[in-house]
């Protein structure tokens, strides 16, 4: 039998399914603030993918799904809560349709789904997931047209390419080279469009793009081919256009398939308080967006929730953490009629604040320095390579055709279309996307999540990494006080508490807070020497807090910071207070020390110094007592001179991410929110970081190898084509060898390299 | 040999009913999901009454 809070129940197994039953059936905690604002009318309307007067559905992400318990679980909501009428889980996007009355709001569903452990992600962006899906079933679309157009095309062309008998018949023939240029239509102007146009849009632009030589060598095939079938002179080369087609689908569809598994992309809306508990004139309570309050209204912030807007404090137990906009990772005590600042976060139970100014979503997202907008990325070096080859290849093409044209006229256009075909960069421009999709595969199954496999190559050429101290160097909690000796009486801990709390050391404000609870008795005497201690009378007793050195005892080898206590001169412990720095941190810092330049920016007192030291010694920046602004500029200085990575918690860190040139948020779960980040690391994995940059590194290395070998092929196969010796048709097999042995060998080779460090 | 006309016509006939079909299941989200009902197969439970609009 297990007895818990009142019900017996006959093992645990039924406890905890009782649990989560009963947290389905009836709302046990109060709806979250960010969720309310999905009730507003607007928002909500934004939101839904269908609504009527009694139901609406909608479609909600949940990355917490991960088996087919989760699918039962979700699946089965109905039958335990009457507002939810249908519940069905999309398992590859982790997503769950949800249909439900009207008179059970989302916000509901929202923390109900979050209370069964399913953190949703309802964004407002959400619709641009929907979009990319619909584009996605286009893209299947298109392949599969190619693919059934090519191959009847190829059945067509048999006769030809095994001699049968049927290719001097002139009415098949005739039939085949007319059904091939049937099928070939959809194909060059349905599956193929998408290049035609990008083609077309750069060639107006006065840009060079990489569809150009494959539109180029598509259309002087498709021509080519017309001409050939239509003058008689033979069937063309319809087979490889569609063929070619199709690959090229395959790739695309592949590249999108890896992107799609790694986009993590949340909304600031998700995060800050749009609307606020707000107490009306008549004491009643009532949601209100923030741009609808004014100046002197009052509002409730309640335990874990964030201060919307600057205000003084009416009522209630004022503890406010202000790490998002400071660094400080302390909270502060604030007394009642005392200033809050937007931004802070209330601890301690509810509090009533009045607002003393106009309030306004974009000064709170100001104040986190969040800039909306994503960074502009580098473009790779292959596509600036490819563009010159782009230019190249064509210039070839041209020269050679007009060659021929006074040699062999003949041949002209046949030797022009071969050198358009054999040299097409196209096992280039597949190289990047698919050694980079590898990577990031590799990665994400390392509990690493890049935002864009281009920055795969940003990450490569990083040369300085900038770690944050606070939850990413040490776990989330940083600070660990703990007592050793005997139990402090109660009237021993206010005196401790009062001596502590009037000195403004680091060691004595952890101290005092760790006390906060007692209440605060006079000190008299008090003195403060520095580097040793603190001495003062309280209650009539001689309290001394310091240094073992300072009260004579002997030194103990610790790595913690140690607080003797002593009480009339006679000492009755200490306190050891420690940050939990994350366990082989010291190994991965030398790990990587040995590639990089290492920095700690933190906004934390400098105590730490020293055991930062003893993990690592080299750290060409150790700076504490940064503001996120000051971190930002430290990173920004940096990256003048190398570029730079910078590490560190996703909120309080974000504008120095932001400015990084690679930023990575690090958080125990994905589901929070990380602007300004281009990759997401699980703490869990930090100690992977080495093995992860030198995959990274590695991703150059195949780059310039498959470079190497898609120079050499293509040297050779224009070399042959410019002589006339390549037929179209050879150069249309040839090509597609080319990009997909290049695939084969980018994939092999970061499996392999993965496999041989270890991830 | 001229019954290849007819058997090709009926290849591309029967490909092109298959490229439709593929084409609405597309369309109906067939392809969404690969791997939820692979698993859904697995409750013991009667599959529920979807009252979706």
């Amino acid at each position: 039998m297990v007895r818990i809070d009142n019900s017996i129940y006959c093992c645990y197994g039924c406890a905890t399914l009782d649990d989560v039953v009963s947290k389905i059936t009836h709302s046990t905690s109060d709806v979250s603030l960010r969720y309310k604002q999905y009730d507003l009318a607007e928002n909500f309307s934004q939101l839904v993918d269908y609504e009527n007067l009694e139901l609406y559905r909608i479609s909600i992400s949940l990355p917490a799904i991960h088996c087919s318990s989760c699918i039962e679980l979700l699946e089965d909501l109905p039958s335990f809560n009457e507002g939810i009428l249908s519940a069905r889980v999309n398992f590859e996007q982790r997503r769950c349709v949800i249909t439900a009355t009207k008179s059970t709001p989302l916000s509901y569903v929202a923390q109900l789904l979050e209370d069964i452990g399913y953190l949703p992600q309802i964004s407002l962006s959400q619709k641009q997931k929907d979009l990319d899906q619909e584009y996605n079933k286009t893209n299947l679309i298109k392949l599969a047209v190619a693919g059934f157009c090519f191959g009847n095309i190829m059945l067509y062309s048999f006769p030809h390419y095994f001699g049968l008998g049927l290719a001097n018949d002139p009415f098949f023939t005739q039939l085949f080279s007319m059904l091939s240029v049937a099928l070939s239509i959809p194909v060059l102007f349905y599956s193929g469009k998408e290049y035609l146009t990008s083609a077309y849009r750069a060639l107006t632009a006065g840009k060079s793009h990489i569809n150009i030589p494959i539109s180029l060598g598509l259309l002087s095939l498709f021509c080519w081919s017309l001409y050939e079938i239509f003058s008689g002179t033979g069937i063309g080369y319809l087979d490889s256009l569609a063929g070619l087609v199709f690959f090229l689908l395959i790739g695309k569809w592949f590249q999108h398939k890896v992107y799609d598994h790694v986009s993590h992309h949340r909304n600031v809306q998700d995060f800050i308080p749009v609307v606020v508990r707000k107490k009306s004139t008549n004491q009643s309570i009532e949601w209100e967006r923030i741009d609808k309050l004014s100046k002197g209204d009052k509002i409730l912030v309640k335990n874990g929730e964030i201060i919307p807007v600057n205000g003084k404090l009416l009522r209630g137990n004022g503890v406010i953490d202000y790490s998002f906009i400071t660094g400080e990772q302390l909270p502060e005590r604030v007394s009642i009629s005392d200033h809050v600042y937007a931004g802070g976060c209330q601890k301690e139970g509810e509090i009533e604040v009045e607002l003393s100014e106009v309030p306004s979503a974009e000064k709170l997202w100001e104040t986190w320095n969040i800039k909306q907008g994503a960074k502009e990325f580098e473009t790779h070096w292959t596509n600036s390579i490819s563009k010159y080859f782009t230019i190249a290849v064509v210039l070839i093409a041209l020269i050679s055709g007009v060659f021929w044209l006074y040699v062999d006229a003949s041949k002209a256009a046949f030797v022009f279309s071969s050198v358009l075909i054999v040299a097409c960069p196209c096992a280039l421009a597949l190289s990047a996307p698919f050694t980079y999709g590898g990577i990031l595969r590799v990665f994400s199954n390392n509990n690493f999540f890049i935002k864009n496999a281009d920055s795969v190559s940003t990450l490569s050429k990083i040369k300085h990494i900038v770690f944050d101290k606070t939850g990413t160097l040490t776990e989330k909690e940083a600070i660990q006080i703990s007592f050793s000796g005997n139990e402090i009486s109660h009237s021993n801990k206010r005196a401790i508490y009062s001596l502590a709390s009037q000195s403004s050391h680091p060691l004595s404000s952890i101290i005092a807070f760790n006390l906060a609870s007692n209440e605060k008795l006079e000190v008299k005497g008090f003195e403060e020497i520095i580097g040793k201690g603190i001495s003062g009378i309280v209650d009539g007793k001689v309290i001394k807090l310091g240094s073992s050195q300072w009260l004579n005892l002997k030194q103990s080898n610790s790595n913690a910071s140690l607080v003797y206590v002593s009480i009339n001169g006679n000492t009755i412990g200490h306190f050891q207070i420690v940050s939990a720095y994350r366990s082989g941190i010291g190994a991965v810092l030398n790990k990587l020390g040995l590639n990089y330049n290492l920095s700690v920016l933190s906004g934390d007192n400098d105590a730490e110094r020293s055991a930062l030291q003893a993990f690592y010694n080299g750290f060409s920046k150790l700076r504490f007592n940064l503001k996120p602004k000051q971190k930002a500029l430290e990173v920004k200085k940096i990256k003048t001179n190398e570029s730079v990575l910078m590490i560190g918690d996703g909120l309080n860190d974000s504008s120095a991410i932001q400015e990084g040139n690679f930023g990575v948020a690090v958080t125990e779960n994905l589901n929070g929110f990380y602007p300004g980040s281009d990759g997401v690391l699980i703490s869990k994995s930090l100690n992977k970081l080495p093995k992860i940059f030198e995959l990274a590194r590695y991703s150059a290395t195949i780059l310039k190898l498959s470079l190497a070998f898609s120079l050499i092929y293509n040297i050779a196969g224009v070399s042959f084509a410019v002589m006339g010796l390549l037929t179209p048709i050879i150069a249309a097999i040839l090509m597609p060898i080319s990009s997909i042995s290049v695939v084969v060998l980018d994939t092999l080779l970061v499996k392999q390299k993965a496999k041989r460090i270890g991830l | 040999m001229k019954i290849l006309v007819l058997l090709i016509s009926l290849s591309l006939l029967l490909a092109s009913i298959f490229l439709y079909a593929f084409y609405k299941a597309v369309k109906k989200g067939q392809f969404d999901d690969l791997e939820s009902p692979s698993m859904r197969i697995l409750d013991k439970k009667q599959p529920k009454q979807l009252n979706q609009k």
